[in-house]
């Protein structure tokens, strides 16, 4: 994790200040709203008249934008190491094979629902 | 600050930054064992629901969204909080660490109310599998995406089966959630949670904040696989 709380000082000794990389409230207010307002379109997507079977794309599209958001801002990925994005993009990446290789399969033999 | 950094320190790491880097990517690496699981479920769901897009949506529609909504804003409001609740043990405000820990346990317990509301709503429209199951009320239901579909009631139990499931494992998730921030509301109401100390509020907000990003997938697959023409309790 890259963060700059801690600072060496002349003599090589590692001073703390924890309170060096606070988050900046007005920005988590920022993305609480757009979760929220993300959470409001998917409801009135599911009541709109002209609801579709289809509609789940927008709703996993809001979904995708939302957990990006969680995780980038209030996770704090934005400010960690390159271990950490190996981590998270290593559970992406499994879980995306674990879909794409399956549902492949599956799509491929099966020509629609019964 | 001390060079053990008011004891914080273990002596096995060469500072104070290592250790908490340490702390945080354990709990990533944990995190990321749950998306995989996680993820098991959701892709079992995907494929009934591909091979039985009529029934799930029948079923979808019987649940109740309104409940779902308020909870979705409710998850999302104690994952503000507790990222607040780093920011106040960071900056060494102890009054508004307590408010922020108390107010995501707080909030932890209201979706857990709804959610047990909406649990027994359920019980009394008979949309238990194996237990209290009406079949009945679908006999002469249509399809929402193809009227003329023939309905098979037993790929409507294997939708609720899921939705008990899926919701299920969510709410242990965060029942343990609730414990851990209670946890550390009472270290933080003792004085024990100090500004060196913040991290554990970091590495504890981060589960916290999966178990939110997982029901920003729950909800709408769940809830939204079917139309809801209104919003009713």
């Amino acid at each position: 994790m890259v963060d700059h709380s801690t600072h060496g000082n002349s003599h090589g000794h590692v001073e703390d200040n924890p309170a060096a990389h606070v988050d900046n409230v007005g920005q988590l207010f920022i993305i609480y709203i757009l979760i929220a307002i993300g959470t409001v379109i998917s409801l009135f997507i599911n009541m709109s008249p002209s609801w579709k079977q289809s509609s789940v794309v927008i709703h996993l599209a809001i979904s995708v934008i939302q957990a990006g958001l969680v995780g980038y801002f209030w996770m704090h990925l934005r400010r960690a190491d390159p271990l950490t994005w190996l981590t998270v993009g290593g559970a992406i990446f499994f879980s995306a094979l674990q879909f794409i290789l399956t549902l492949g399969d599956i799509l491929t033999r099966h020509t629609g629902a019964y | 600050m001390s060079a053990s950094h008011g004891g914080v320190l273990k002596h096995h790491f060469e500072d104070i930054e290592q250790q908490r880097s340490s702390e945080r990517i354990g709990m990533w690496m944990f995190l990321a064992s749950e998306v995989l699981f996680f993820g098991c479920v959701f892709f079992a769901y995907t494929y009934y629901r591909y091979l039985f897009p009529h029934e799930f949506a029948i079923a979808s529609s019987k649940l109740n969204v309104a409940i779902a909504f308020i909870n979705t804003l409710v998850l999302l409001t104690s994952s503000l909080t507790i990222t607040l609740a780093i920011r106040a043990c960071q900056l060494g405000q102890r009054k508004a660490l307590i408010a922020t820990l108390g107010a995501t346990v707080l909030l932890g317990f209201v979706f857990t109310g709804f959610k047990a509301y909406e649990y027994a709503e359920d019980w009394h429209e008979q949309l238990v599998p194996g237990t209290r199951f009406n079949e009945e009320q679908f006999r002469d239901v249509k399809s929402p995406i193809d009227p003329t579909k023939e309905i098979h009631v037993d790929r409507i139990k294997l939708f609720f089966s899921f939705y008990y499931a899926m919701t299920g494992i969510h709410m242990l998730h965060l029942l343990i959630g609730v414990g851990v921030v209670f946890y550390l509301f009472a270290r933080a109401v003792y004085g024990n949670l100090t500004p060196e100390r913040y991290v554990a509020v970091e590495t504890t907000s981060l589960y916290w904040h999966l178990v939110d990003v997982i029901w920003l997938f729950v909800m709408p697959l769940l809830y939204m696989a079917g139309p809801h023409t209104s919003l009713h309790f």
